[in-house]
C-alpha cells in the first residue's frame, strides 16, 4: 500500500497536479486499497493543522509582510551598505548583509526572498547580470530558516516530539549560519574579482556605520526580544512569533511611520495564502503518513536500514541522499510532516544526537529550496527578476555547492552544530 | 460547449463573491489569532492571569484560516506543482492533460468536503473543552474550504484548464 501511494503521488505530481492535491490523491488511494473508511480523511487533515506550534508559520510570514510594508528593509540595507558596500562587488555583500539581518527577525526563506527581491533586485541588476543578482538574493534569503528564528525548525521540533527542543535547534543553527554567510561573501568576492565588478558604495566611515546602526537599533533589538524570549523560556515559539508581529506593527506605526491601517488586510490575506499552501500539504501529508504507519512501513524501513548499515555516518549519508531527492519533489514543510516521524526515531536509535540530526535535516531541505524543479525560493526570485528558472539555476550552483559542502562539514564535525546549544544547557 | 460558455460569466461572478467572503474570513481569523496569542502573553506577565479559552479558540481560528485560504490560493495559483513535464508539451496537449488532472483534484476536494460535513454533523452535539461551542466547528472549516476548493477547481477544469489553477 505504501508503494502504491508513493507511485500515485509521483504520477499525479509529474502530470502537473499541485503537490498538495497529489498527496491527497495518494492518501485516498491508500485508504481505498486498505479498505479503511474514508472518514479518517477529514479528522486526520484537521488534526494535522489543529496545532498551536504550527501557528508560528503564519505569524512569522505576517511579521515579514508587515516589516516590508513598514520600510524596515531600507534601514537594514542602509546599515549593510555602510558596513560592506564599498568593496568590489559591494552590492552583493550588501545583499548578504541585509539577508543576515533579515534572517534574525524572520523565519521563512520564501518571505525573505520576496522582501530581498522587492527591495534589492533593482539596485543589483543595475550593475550585475539579472541571473547573478537573483542568485545572490536567493542564497541570502536561504539564511532565513537556518539562523533563528526559523519556521522550519519549529515545524521540525513539533513533529519530532519531546526529544528536540525548539530553543536548542535555534541555537544549533547560529554558528553554521554565520559560517555560511561568511563563505557566501567570500564567493561573491571571488566572483567580483574574476568578473571585475565595479565599486558602488561610498567610502568606509565608522561614523556612518554608527549612525546607521543607531537608526537600525530598534530593528536589531527585535531578535533579542523574540529569540531571547523563546530561548530563555519566557514564552513559547508561537507566542514569540506573535510578539514579532506586534513588534513589527509598533515599528511600522510609531518608528518608521510608513505603515497604514489600510495595508493590513492585504498583509493578512497574503499571509493566509502562504500559510494555506503549506497547510494544505501538511494536512494531506499527514494522512499519507498515517496510512504508512498502518502499513507498518516505519518498522520495515527501520529494520531494512539496520540491515544495510549499523554505522551512524552511513545512515546520515543515506538520509542526505534521500532528502536531496525528496527536496526536489516536496515542499519542505510537507517533507517534515512525512519524513521526520519516520527517520527521527531511527536516527536516535543509531545514537545520533537529536539536535545534530535535526539541524542537518533542516539544512538539507533548506538547500532543496534552491534547487529546481521545486525550488520555492528560486520561483519567487524568478518572478521578481522576470527571468526563467534556467537562468537563475546557472548562477545559483556555486552557492548550492557551498551549502552542501558546509552540510558535510557539519555532519562530520558535530561540534560546529552542538557547541552553542550545549553551552546554553540544551 | 456553447452552454458551458454561456455559464462562464455567472459562475465566475458567484465564485468571485465567495472568494471575497473567504478573504474576509482570512483577515478576521489571522488578525484574531495574533490578538489572542499576544493578549495571552500580556495577561500572563502583566495581569498574572491567563485566558482559559485562548489556546482552543486561537487553534479554531487557525484551522479556519488555513482551510478557507486553500481555495483563495487556488485562484491566485499559489499551490506549487511540478511543471517540468507540462511546460514542454504543446499548448493543445497541455490543456488536454490539465482538464482531467484538475477535474481529479476537484473530485478529491469534493470527497474531502462530503466526508468533513458528514463527520462534523455527526459530532455536532459535542462541545469544545473551554467554551460552549460545538466541536464540529473545527471540521466544518475543512468542509467549507473543501467545497470552495472543489468549485474553483471544477471551474478551472471546465473553462480554463491551465493545470495550475491560476486565474485566467
Amino acid at each position: 500500500m505504501t508503494l502504491t501511494m508513493i507511485g500515485i503521488f509521483f504520477l499525479a505530481a509529474i502530470l502537473g497536479m499541485p503537490l498538495a492535491f497529489s498527496l491527497g490523491v495518494a492518501a485516498v488511494s491508500g485508504i481505498l486499497v486498505s479498505g479503511f473508511g474514508l472518514n479518517v480523511l477529514p479528522s486526520r487533515m484537521m488534526n494535522a493543522v489543529n496545532a498551536f506550534p504550527l501557528m508560528s508559520i503564519p505569524f512569522f510570514v505576517l511579521a515579514g509582510e508587515i516589516m516590508m510594508k513598514a520600510g524596515i528593509m531600507q534601514r537594514l540595507i542602509d546599515l549593510a551598505n555602510a558596513a560592506v558596500g564599498q568593496v568590489k562587488g559591494g552590492l552583493a555583500h550588501v545583499a548578504m548583509g541585509a539577508g543576515l539581518g533579515l534572517s534574525t527577525v524572520s523565519g521563512a526563506a520564501v518571505a525573505d526572498a520576496s522582501a530581498l527581491g522587492g527591495t534589492l533586485m533593482g539596485p543589483l541588476s543595475k550593475y550585475y547580470s539579472r541571473g547573478f543578482s537573483a542568485a545572490v538574493l536567493a542564497a541570502a534569503a536561504n539564511l532565513g530558516p537556518i539562523i533563528p528564528p526559523s519556521g522550519a525548525m519549529i515545524v521540525y521540533a513539533f513533529v519530532a516530539g519531546s526529544t528536540v527542543s525548539v530553543g536548542g535547534l535555534f541555537m544549533a543553527g547560529v554558528l553554521p549560519g554565520l559560517i555560511l554567510v561568511t563563505g557566501m561573501m567570500v564567493l561573491c568576492s571571488v566572483y567580483a574579482h574574476v568578473k571585475d565588478l565595479p565599486r558602488t558604495g561610498e567610502s568606509f566611515s565608522l561614523r556612518r556605520i554608527a549612525r546607521e546602526a543607531r537608526r537600525s537599533l530598534v530593528i536589531l533589538m527585535m531578535p533579542v526580544v523574540v529569540i531571547g524570549g523563546i530561548v530563555g523560556g519566557a514564552f513559547t515559539a508561537t507566542e514569540g512569533s506573535a510578539i514579532a508581529v506586534v513588534y513589527a506593527l509598533l515599528i511600522g506605526f510609531f518608528v518608521t511611520r510608513q505603515l497604514a491601517l489600510k495595508d493590513l488586510p492585504e498583509a493578512l490575506v497574503n499571509t493566509a495564502i502562504t500559510a494555506a499552501g503549506v497547510g494544505a500539504m501538511i494536512a494531506f501529508a499527514s494522512v499519507v503518513t498515517y496510512m504508512m504507519t498502518i502499513d507498518l512501513f516505519p518498522m520495515q524501513l527501520a529494520s531494512w536500514l539496520k540491515e544495510v548499515t549499523t554505522d551512524p555516518i552511513v545512515f546520515m549519508l543515506i538520509v542526505t541522499g534521500v532528502l536531496v531527492v525528496v527536496g526536489c519533489f516536496l515542499e519542505s514543510n510537507a517533507a517534515y510532516v512525512m519524513l521526520v516521524p519516520l527517520l527521527h526515531p531511527i536516527a536516535v536509535s543509531y545514537g545520533i544526537d537529536p539536535l545534530h540530526f535535526g539541524f542537518l535535516f533542516v539544512f538539507n531541505l533548506v538547500i532543496g529550496m534552491l534547487t529546481p524543479p521545486v525550488g520555492v525560493v528560486l520561483f519567487v526570485l524568478c518572478g521578481v527578476a522576470r527571468i526563467g528558472i534556467g537562468e537563475i539555476s546557472r548562477a545559483i550552483w556555486p552557492f548550492v555547492l557551498l551549502m552542501y559542502a558546509l552540510l558535510f562539514v557539519c555532519m562530520f564535525f558535530p561540534g560546529i552544530v552542538l557547541t552553542l546549544p550545549r553551552a546554553l544547557g540544551y | 460547449m456553447a452552454v458551458a460558455r454561456g455559464l462562464r460569466q455567472p459562475v465566475d461572478a458567484v465564485l468571485r463573491v465567495l472568494d471575497r467572503l473567504a478573504r474576509g474570513v482570512c483577515v478576521v481569523t489571522i488578525g484574531g489569532m495574533v490578538a489572542i496569542v499576544a493578549a495571552q502573553v500580556f495577561a500572563r506577565y502583566v495581569l498574572n492571569n491567563s485566558i482559559g479559552w485562548a489556546d482552543e479558540i486561537s487553534r479554531l481560528l487557525f484551522v479556519w484560516s488555513i482551510f478557507l485560504a486553500i481555495p483563495v490560493a487556488i485562484r491566485t495559483g499559489n499551490h506549487i506543482g511540478i511543471e517540468l513535464l507540462t511546460d514542454r508539451l504543446p499548448p493543445r496537449a497541455r490543456a488536454a492533460l490539465a482538464r482531467p488532472v484538475t477535474a481529479l483534484a476537484a473530485a478529491l476536494m469534493l470527497l474531502v468536503a462530503w466526508q468533513s460535513f458528514a463527520v462534523a454533523f455527526a459530532q455536532w452535539d459535542e462541545l469544545m473543552v473551554s467554551v460552549d461551542l460545538s466541536a464540529g466547528l473545527f471540521l466544518l472549516a475543512v468542509g467549507v474550504g473543501g467545497l470552495l476548493s472543489a468549485l474553483n477547481l471544477l471551474r478551472d477544469a471546465v473553462f480554463v484548464a491551465t493545470g495550475t489553477g491560476a486565474d485566467a
